[in-house]
């Protein structure tokens, strides 16, 4: 099956001054429909780079990101507008521009060119309910909590129909059982909507419910775990208690 | 009190695999397969096997705190003859009473690689750094192992205490790796570039 999302020896690197930095070496990635990828790194390990060029933001320095099969270089500025309304969802917890915005609005915009406020609104609704933040359609941003603003967010990008989501520390500042419905739900976006979803988060238990977790350090991403042979460095409990 | 390492993340003061069985049994009586099953589900992280499991249950009734009895209404063997069913006997609640209000220490870390990082010399390092990679790498596998579908759903109700003491267990076991892959991380860049500085 071909790739949602390939990254081919994808490096990044930026000008700081003189010195160039170099945060992205020679990443590959795929990502199919129906599967969740989780990136894990530590601040500043280059995850949200890593990202913003998987979802056709920034170009790579070297390397190509196809989305679909297509180069994402190759694309007209108007055509990879329309993938980023259309069918890349990007989640980050940062809300909308305008601080009156209800929720209901603000998860409806997206659409309102193609089907019009009503409509776009029902769909907004249907699409907080269905992530667990019905609650918070009637709120402004500024009221809501971290998780709240987390589910708002991904409605905001589902809300579109997109094929992808891409999705940046979704579980911030969140609990055990919050982080475990944030992450639940994009695997399910995943294997029920049958979306591709790559996550990046600085927190490993984060991972749990991913499909496939790769590691990004320094730069680098490791190559997918293989489970360990034999369940891992095993070792006799005190007093001997356990079978070898 | 004697100290065993685990999964190569630390060591475990006090842990008694046969209370976490013996535990089960008393919630609810049961067989070698059923309970390994239920261990495996709530308690995962101890990675024990079904053998050990069985050996447990002998030594747990050798002890006289469980005792087996034959149920009809459970599902036959294979064979068809009725199953071995265990449950707790008035010592074995008592046992694990005592041992629930016994308070344990907090588990040690003793790591073979943080002993030989201050016993390496310059000319090791290259060795060194494979072994925390190889290290880092591992902490990801057993990462893998833990997978399992999410616990809470979305819509919001209400997660079963003993979903989410399982989820708080997996959470230390997570929250470890990430310690020790974030370690292992710091580490190979510093001796990166001490390899780098001396060649």
């Amino acid at each position: 099956m071909q790739p949602l999302l390939r990254l081919e020896s994808v490096s990044k690197a930026y000008m700081r001054g003189p010195r160039e930095l170099r945060v992205l070496k020679d990443v590959s990635l795929d990502v199919h429909p129906g599967e969740f990828v989780g990136i894990y790194g530590q601040r500043a390990s280059g995850k949200t780079t890593l990202l913003r060029v998987a979802a056709g933001f920034e170009p790579p320095s070297d390397g190509t990101v196809s989305f679909d099969g297509t180069d994402l270089a190759g694309l007209s500025r108007n055509r990879r507008a329309r993938l980023h309304r259309e069918e890349i969802g990007w989640v980050e917890r940062a809300g909308p521009q305008s601080a009156g915005l209800v929720m209901r609005v603000y998860v409806a915009l997206p659409l309102y060119r193609t089907v019009g406020p009503v409509e776009a609104q029902r769909r907004a609704l249907a699409v907080l309910s269905k992530v667990g933040a019905a609650d918070a359609a009637d709120a402004r941003w500024s009221s809501l909590s971290d998780t709240a603003r987390t589910l708002v967010a991904i409605a905001e990008a589902l809300v579109r129909g997109p094929r992808l989501l891409v999705v940046d520390d979704p579980t911030a500042g969140l609990g055990i059982i919050d982080r475990e419905r944030v992450v639940g739900l994009l695997r399910s976006a995943a294997e029920d909507g049958g979306l591709g979803v790559l996550m990046a988060v600085p927190d490993l238990p984060a991972m749990l419910h991913a499909h496939e977790v790769r590691s990004l350090s320094r730069g680098r991403l490791l190559a997918p775990a293989d489970p360990p042979p034999s369940g891992g460095n095993v070792v006799e409990f005190p007093g001997s208690e356990r079978s070898a | 009190m004697m100290y065993g390492p685990v999964h190569g993340i630390g060591d475990v003061s006090g842990l008694s695999t046969k209370h976490v069985v013996l535990g089960l049994l008393i919630e609810q009586p049961g067989y070698g397969y059923d309970l390994h099953k239920r261990v495996e589900t709530r308690f995962g992280f101890l990675h024990l096997s079904e053998s050990f499991v069985y050996k447990t249950l002998e030594r747990l009734e050798r002890e006289g705190w469980i005792e087996d009895y034959k149920d009809k209404s459970v599902g036959g063997t294979r064979r068809g003859a009725p199953r071995v069913m265990y449950r707790s006997t008035e010592s074995g609640r008592q046992q694990f009473k005592d041992w629930r209000a016994t308070r344990n220490r907090r588990a040690v870390l003793r790591d073979a690689l943080q002993a030989k990082l201050g016993l390496t010399e310059p000319d090791g390092l290259p060795e060194l750094l494979e072994e925390a990679e190889a290290q880092a790498a591992d902490c990801m596998a057993e990462l893998a192992t833990l997978r399992r579908p999410s616990l809470a759903d979305a819509a919001g109700a209400e997660v079963p205490w003993h979903d989410a003491a399982a989820l708080m267990g997996d959470d230390l076991h997570v929250r470890l790796l990430q310690a020790q892959v974030d370690w292992l991380d710091g580490i190979c860049e510093l001796i990166e570039d001490r390899i780098e500085r001396s060649s």
